[in-house]
């Protein structure tokens, strides 16, 4: 069953200022930072304004004692040891030192470490022992608490290893903000004030054409409740449940495949910035009882692309993971619409509509990239605030289990999984988003945006001659009611922003 | 060959370099930085002295030159974006020879990576940053790579005296690390009566069993 101490969301309703007070006396941070605490108390004068953030209460103080540069200046000793504990490397950035790293081997960083406290700080850094992990085990590693024992016991079993990190050295004049703010993410927990707002609007049991009218039509949000009645996933899936079904069959888990028993194994045990997220698009043809466990709720039966049979691009998700996995802000493929269905867990989204651009994002003007260089956590960190004073506000909502929500074509979003989550997301084509995915399947670099099939240039034309047999006449009958629509809104279509492709096509981001 | 464009870097110590094209857009940030429209007049790196950006474009070279004859031979292993011309002048050459010269052409290439890379640690680690600077993959990646290779198989002392390092563990501290993680290596004085100790046979198989267990995993 999904720990109670995994349940964020249920932690941050209930606490008490009182409690605050004692995870400060709990972390090492807090203590040795009058700065910090100053800031805490003043943000919650003011209410909202602070940078005070609250740890999850699982979290020890940082394993190393690692603290933020601004600490350095108000420390009694002047000396930060990674000046002459990294000897000719202190001239490089943490960044550039962790590069160096990564091209070491497990016992070579081991040995390092001895070398001094600062290399001591840098090898044990997670990530290094992760990609360690997953290159060398791919998706059969045995997840041990943390990276590094688990890639000791794999490769070293003869080696007793402690679990917890207490055994770990306490390094006192290490200040560094890359590993110091990398461990935060981790071990952050949602602000309350982060999961206040919830503003998307909210429906049960309308009819489908009330959902294609006021919501799929006129491409708006909503969160859609009690369609999920039928579901026996909703009763049956648990952990030990879905770990029985499919046994030693593999899901996709970022860059590798693991079994399910293992990919809990982690889920249970991690405390990172970016957990490791299982999300496989072929569930239902790797274990068929998956697929039969749930039914695609009545407003989005319509699924054009069923069209091309077996060569249609990924459609049908599962997505399984711990507290603070997610997806960052991205417009969904090929400017299908989806539905995301929580069967476990909660989730929190903040959606913004497809002129603007959530802050923080970047896209490139061919859209083909977005980069999006901060994590989750780093963006409610660094950018949410951002959001409340502009009066193009994101949709937001808290989507617990049983609900659904639709997420219309073109629309930004990012995903949080508050607690740890099962939930199953679908793509899909209607009439009312064909001519956009058309427009999008026929555009001159296709061969890049397009996703979710290894057909990507001729998906176009496969898919508008199946339809056109399928469905005579539809795809004409379409693109002049679109013309139409867009003739009386005077709105440019993608190609006639083409033009104007460096100069203000994304009008309203964000400041820099 | 048609006109191609060329460009003006200056470093922070006032010089200025002539780079055709191809070459200034190895590096992302210059060419994010043209794309922008600043390259008319020079282009300005303070992050940068006129020694590494001697290095830095001697590398840019070398892979604009490389890619080029690579487009005659290989079988696309280059990542290189607009490459859709490579495959008609692919057609031309037959298969056999291909193979011979792409092979001669990678193994000249990695020859001239260990002579290009062969520098002092401070070059080494400026060349660093200024591949991080500019953005260029390719030497970041070569850069960081060697400089690994002077950490690997080193005791810590021997790491410590390559790059200056003082070891700032108290011995308690040492010793805890030692215990606990135990990721070390035996000091070279260790080694030694270890090593005396074996040659002398004054371990049982039991204490070289023990003693293989608690410290054996870092140095295998």
């Amino acid at each position: 069953m999904l720990s109670c101490k995994r349940n964020v969301l249920s932690q941050i309703m209930k606490r008490t200022k009182k409690n605050k007070k004692k995870l400060r006396k709990k972390t090492l941070i807090r203590n040795q930072n009058p700065q910090f605490e100053e800031e805490e108390s003043a943000a919650e004068e003011e209410g909202d304004r602070g940078e005070g953030f609250s740890l999850k209460s699982s979290a020890p103080s940082h394993s190393h004692g690692v603290q933020p540069l601004g600490n350095l200046f108000l420390s009694p000793s002047t000396s930060n040891s990674r000046i002459t504990g990294l000897g000719n490397l202190r001239i490089l950035t943490d960044e550039l030192v962790l590069d160096i790293l990564g091209f070491l081997g497990g016992s070579h960083l081991g040995v390092l470490a001895t070398v001094s406290k600062s290399f001591y700080v840098f090898c044990n850094h997670e990530p290094l022992w992760r990609n360690l992990v997953l290159e060398h085990l791919k998706g059969d590693f045995f997840f041990n608490g943390s990276w590094k024992s688990t890639y000791i016991s794999a490769f070293y079993p003869s080696f007793p290893v402690l679990n917890n990190g207490s055994s770990d050295l306490k390094v006192r004049d290490f200040y560094s903000d890359y590993l110091f703010q990398s461990w935060l993410c981790a071990s952050l927990e949602m602000k309350r004030e982060w999961l206040e707002r919830d503003n998307i609007e909210r429906r049960r049991g309308i009819s489908v054409e009330e959902f294609i009218l006021n919501f799929e039509e006129p491409n708006k949000p909503v969160l859609l409740e009690g369609c999920l009645e039928n579901w026996a996933a909703l009763e049956k899936w648990d952990k030990e449940y879905l770990t029985e079904v499919c046994r030693d069959v593999r899901f996709s888990v970022g860059p590798v495949e693991m079994k399910l028993e293992d990919y809990f194994r982690y889920a249970d045990r991690v405390r990172e910035e970016r957990p490791l997220y299982l999300f496989d698009p072929k569930f239902a043809e790797k274990v068929p009882i998956l697929g039969s466990d749930y039914k695609i709720p009545l407003y989005f039966r319509e699924d054009l692309f069923s069209v091309l049979g077996g060569e249609r691009p990924d459609y049908r998700w599962v997505i399984i993971g711990p507290a603070g996995s997610g997806s960052s802000f991205h417009i969904d493929p090929n400017s299908t619409s989806a539905w995301n269905a929580v069967i476990k867990g909660s989730k929190k989204w903040v959606l913004f509509p497809p002129d603007v651009v959530p802050p923080g994002v970047h896209p490139s003007p061919d859209g083909a990239e977005v980069a999006c260089p901060v994590s989750i956590i780093e963006w409610f960190m660094n950018f949410y605030g951002a959001t409340r004073d502009w009066k193009k506000r994101p949709i937001e909502c808290v989507c617990k289990a049983g609900e659904v929500i639709f997420v219309p074509n073109g629309w930004w979003h990012l995903v949080i999984n508050l607690e740890e989550s099962i939930a199953i997301t679908q793509n899909y084509v209607s009439r009312r988003n064909l001519v956009n995915v058309l427009d999008f399947l026929k555009r001159p670099n296709a061969s890049e945006l397009v996703s979710g099939t290894m057909d990507r240039t001729n998906l176009y034309d496969k898919f508008s001659s199946a339809i056109e047999a399928t469905f005579p006449g539809t795809i004409d009958q379409l693109v002049s009611k679109a013309e139409e629509t867009a003739a009386k809104q005077k709105k440019p279509s993608f190609w006639e922003s083409v033009t104007d492709a460096k100069v203000g096509q994304f009008k309203f981001s964000f400041g820099s | 060959m048609a006109s191609a464009k060329v460009f003006v870097l200056r470093t922070c110590d006032g010089e200025t370099f002539e780079i055709d094209e191809s070459v200034a857009y190895v590096s992302e940030t210059i060419k994010n930085m043209i794309e922008d429209g600043f390259g008319h007049d020079l282009i300005p790196l303070p992050n940068v002295s006129s020694k590494i950006l001697l290095k830095v474009i001697e590398y840019c070279r070398k892979h604009v030159s490389n890619f080029e004859s690579s487009k005659k031979t290989s079988n696309g292993d280059e990542k290189d974006k607009d490459n859709d011309s490579w495959k008609k002048e692919k057609e031309a050459v037959p298969e056999v020879e291909k193979d011979a010269e792409e092979k001669a052409r990678v193994e000249e290439l990695k020859e001239w990576e260990t002579t290009f890379i062969d520098i002092d640690q401070q070059v080494l680690f400026d060349l660093l940053q200024a591949a991080n600077y500019l953005n260029i993959k390719g030497l970041l990646v070569m850069a960081a790579e060697k400089a690994a290779s002077m950490i690997r198989g080193k005791t810590p002392e021997q790491i410590r005296e390559t790059f200056n390092i003082k070891n700032d563990f108290t011995p308690e501290e040492y010793e805890d690390i030692r215990k606990k993680d135990a990721m070390n290596d035996f000091t070279p004085e260790e080694y030694e009566e270890i090593r005396k100790k074996i040659a002398d046979n004054h371990f049982t198989p039991e204490e070289y069993e023990q003693i293989r267990k608690e410290n054996a995993w870092a140095i295998e």
